[in-house]
């Protein structure tokens, strides 16, 4: 202890000094000790001046040109999800009408499973004849579409102008490039502005 | 009965936080009125530039705003925002240096002209407004004492005895390890000591 005693204070003990828990016989050392006297009072004197310091304040309007940059997380699901689950809790009779359709929507549902479940044949015999019946009306549209497009008069005329494997090269490359530059503009005419960065007012 | 959103005045940072994640504008707006004068005078005692630390100080609120949704609210909110600013301060200060131009101009000059164009102007100019509420603000003795510390010393010391923070939590925000953050705060009481010795004398 007494050892303790003629030690001077560490930077530990300094600041349990300033934060008001230096142990006892440390204090005690305080007490006796010049130079440590010095050291604690200069410290705090440092401290002092350190915590007085003020706050400086940014120029007014700094939320605003902070909101300005930043893009609320407020798709419309969110809010329509917000707005349903606060209508729902509105009052007792909105959740039990709310809990009311919820079980008639999972009895149906269950219903349902059941019934599918146990007429798998049934089911299937209705699939092949939708599969069936659509495939025939492709088909006739199809063809209905072609022959409309052979009885105009410019489809020969376009027939000739591609009739050659050259032609049909330099026109989807004519077209590929027209593409092209349509992207490009589009591009170009729905690009945003760019960042804006709010500087200090002088 | 929904439960009421609470008064954003009166919340904590997490109930307020918990509100942003919503999407809700005035938590956001509460966020940065919280923080504004806290996080500005960090960054601006840090950079030591009004314009500078109010662009800082704009970019630290719109990372941590934009990246509320990832927040982990098992950490302070006040330890997150002020490691963002410390980042950005001393990222800041990091690529100044890089680019520090000397007196005679730019080293990539070659020509005198482009000596000359590059070269810092140190006379000739009077201090403008904004200079003169910086020095004003920032000419105390102490605030200059903080000015001559090493950015990592400063960040130290103004979080500890400015801001009121823990050892922990600095180590925390810094990225430190807890003693290099108690010698850094250390040292840079002593050579505040010195730097102020003359006050007293």
């Amino acid at each position: 202890m007494e050892e303790q005693r003629q030690l001077h204070l560490s930077n530990d003990e300094v600041d349990a000094w300033l934060d008001g828990s230096l142990i006892p016989p440390r204090l005690a050392h305080l007490d006796a000790c010049f130079q440590c006297r010095t050291l604690t009072r200069s410290e705090w004197v440092v401290v002092r001046r350190l915590e007085a310091m003020e706050r400086f304040e940014p120029n007014p309007g700094f939320v605003d040109r902070v909101m300005d940059q930043v893009a609320l997380p407020d798709p419309f699901a969110l809010r329509a999800a917000r707005s349903l689950w606060d209508r729902v809790h509105a009052s007792r009779r909105t959740l039990a009408i709310a809990a009311s359709l919820m079980v008639v929507l999972g009895l149906s549902m269950g219903g349902s499973v059941a019934w599918s479940l146990s007429h798998s044949e049934t089911l299937t015999a209705w699939g092949s004849w939708l599969a069936t019946q659509a495939g025939d009306w492709f088909w006739l549209g199809l063809r209905g579409v072609v022959s409309n497009v052979l009885e105009h008069p410019w489809y020969y005329a376009l027939r000739n102008t591609v009739g050659t494997p050259e032609r049909i090269a330099i026109v989807s490359a004519v077209n590929m490039v027209i593409y092209l530059g349509g992207l490009l503009l589009l591009k170009r005419l729905l690009a945003l502005p760019g960042r804006r960065v709010a500087h200090a007012q002088p | 009965m929904a439960k009421p959103p609470p008064n954003l005045r009166d919340a904590t940072d997490q109930e307020v936080v918990a509100q942003a994640r919503l999407g809700r504008e005035a938590a956001y707006r509460e966020l940065v009125r919280r923080y504004e004068r806290p996080i500005f005078s960090l960054i601006y005692r840090m950079v030591r530039n009004r314009e500078l630390a109010e662009d800082l100080a704009q970019e630290t609120f719109v990372k941590a705003l934009k990246a509320v949704g990832s927040y982990r609210p098992e950490y302070k909110f006040s330890s997150w925002i002020f490691k963002i600013a410390n980042n950005a301060a001393i990222d800041h200060l990091r690529k100044r240096e890089l680019a520090t131009l000397s007196i005679e101009g730019s080293p990539h000059a070659v020509t005198p002209d482009a000596m000359e164009a590059t070269a810092l102007q140190i006379s000739g100019r009077l201090p403008g407004p904004l200079e003169e509420l910086e020095a004003r603000e920032l000419g105390g003795a102490i605030e200059e004492a903080i000015g001559g510390l090493r950015p990592e010393y400063r960040a130290c010391i103004l979080l500890r005895h400015v801001e009121g923070r823990p050892y922990e939590e600095i180590a925390e925000m810094l990225g430190l390890p807890l003693g290099t953050v108690k010698t850094y705060i250390h040292r840079a009481r002593h050579e505040l000591r010195e730097a102020l010795a003359h006050l007293r004398e």
